[in-house]
């Protein structure tokens, strides 16, 4: 009877519903309009966090990519740089080294020309010198010869006079002692003169050798002023240049200009004198009465004035 | 209207101021000739000659409707003819070679129907034109010769100078 009672405590069953509609009605009672405008407002806040993710995750790309680019460029632009200075340094090296070569053979050039005139010089001035070293020896030798023949006079005037008394022997020895004493001061003398003149010698060549640095100095000098004389020429010879070219030009179109100019008038003077007289006034009307066609309203204001 | 103020139709025979000039003359000749006849008639004389009208004349008659009446209608037409000759517009037209009257009939008729009913023409030679015509009004110069077209075209001539030298 419990059972009974209490299957009879039960409320009556309602009819059931099938489980797709069970499910909806479950759906509806859940998802009402508020939730699902939460659940909107959840998916659009999730949304603008991941595009911010992936706004800020590309800004850091695209700033990555802007410093790698920078700094790429940087680098090929001082790559092209260093080209560039290479190139102009190495074009400046060769030109400095042209130019010093140059330089280098013309002060060779002068250099050998000044030894070769320092040696005419120092040729010449060894053949003077040894000229006056013979002149000198043979200066001496004949002093000598004069002497040997002095002494062997008074040795002949001596052996002559022996026979004859101490005066006689003293006069002697006395004159042979003066001739020595004059040999001595001619020796002397010549020995001076020796000095002397190897001292003048000595002067001429250091005179020499200073008017041969002059000279040197001076061939210098010459050498540069020839070099600006020889750039101004050059420098004349192409500005004559440029004036002839430029007046041939001028003359050359002064000509076309006259010929431009004239040639006209000259075809058209040809042509009045070949077609003057051949005009046919019949075939021509009928062009010249159009002709006037396009000017008759001036001839008529003209008329109506 | 009286005569003095009709506008005279010029046929095409009479184109040039000279064809005017020749048309009084006529006109006061045979008004003399009319005088005399009368006056011989009046005196019981025979007129020998009679009245004979150049094409022109005759044209001129024709065109305007006129005869020679009385001496007062003679006298105002000689006038009337006198004073279109001082006030008759001149188109002076010169031509590189001589105008035949076909020519002159068919250019007075295109300046009297396009310009002026009562213009004549003046007409001068000048073979340097070589063609065309040089035309000369008032106040104005129309150069229509093939002498200006030559003129005209130097510039041709020029640019293939021009372009000549270029190519060279």
């Amino acid at each position: 009877m419990g059972l009974f009672k209490k299957k009879q405590s039960r409320k009556p069953r309602e009819p059931k519903k099938p489980a797709a509609e069970e499910a909806a009605g479950v759906a509806d009672e859940v998802f009402t309009e508020q939730y699902r405008e939460e659940l909107r407002a959840m998916g659009r806040e999730h949304f603008k966090k991941i595009l911010s993710d992936s706004s800020s995750d590309l800004k850091r790309d695209v700033d990555v990519i802007l410093e790698q680019l920078t700094g790429t460029l940087r680098r090929h632009m001082a790559s092209q740089l260093d080209l560039a200075i290479t190139r102009v340094n190495n074009d400046i090296s060769n030109q400095l080294k042209e130019q010093m070569i140059e330089y280098n053979r013309v002060s060779s050039e002068a250099q050998e020309l000044v030894i070769q005139s320092l040696s005419r010089n120092a040729q010449v001035v060894h053949e003077k010198y040894q000229q006056m070293s013979s002149n000198l020896q043979q200066v001496v030798a004949n002093q000598e010869v004069m002497m040997v023949g002095v002494f062997q006079d008074n040795q002949s005037r001596v052996a002559a006079v022996q026979s004859e008394q101490d005066k006689a022997l003293e006069q002697l020895k006395s004159s042979i002692a003066e001739a020595k004493r004059q040999s001595d001061e001619a020796v002397q003398q010549l020995k001076h003169n020796a000095e002397e003149q190897s001292r003048m010698l000595n002067e001429i060549y250091q005179q020499t050798s200073g008017s041969a640095s002059q000279m040197k100095q001076s061939q210098a000098e010459a050498i540069e002023s020839l070099q600006k004389t020889v750039s101004s020429l050059q420098e004349q010879h192409g500005r004559l240049q440029q004036m002839i070219d430029e007046s041939i030009t001028k003359q050359k179109t002064m000509a076309t200009e006259l010929i431009n100019e004239h040639m006209a008038r000259i075809i058209e003077h040809y042509l009045i004198g070949a077609l003057g007289e051949r005009s046919d006034l019949t075939k021509d009307l009928p062009n010249i009465l159009e002709k006037m066609q396009e000017h008759k309203q001036a001839m008529m204001d003209d008329m109506t004035l | 209207m009286s005569q003095n103020d009709t506008p005279y139709i010029l046929p095409p025979s009479l184109a040039t101021q000279r064809d005017l000039r020749r048309l009084i003359n006529e006109v006061e000749h045979i008004d003399n000739a009319l005088v005399s006849s009368g006056i011989q008639q009046r005196t019981g004389h025979q007129s020998d000659d009679g009245i004979v009208m150049s094409n022109q004349l005759g044209d001129f008659m024709a065109a305007n409707k006129l005869e020679f009446g009385d001496s007062h209608s003679r006298t105002e037409l000689i006038a009337s003819l006198r004073r279109l000759k001082d006030t008759a517009p001149v188109v002076h037209v010169t031509f590189a070679a001589s105008a035949g009257h076909e020519e002159l009939a068919k250019l007075v008729d295109w300046v009297r129907q396009s310009v002026h009913p009562q213009a004549v023409l003046a007409i001068g030679l000048q073979p340097e034109l070589i063609g065309g015509a040089y035309i000369r009004t008032t106040n104005h110069v129309f150069d229509l010769s093939v002498r200006a077209e030559l003129a005209g075209g130097r510039h041709i001539i020029v640019e293939e100078l021009e372009a000549l030298s270029g190519a060279a």
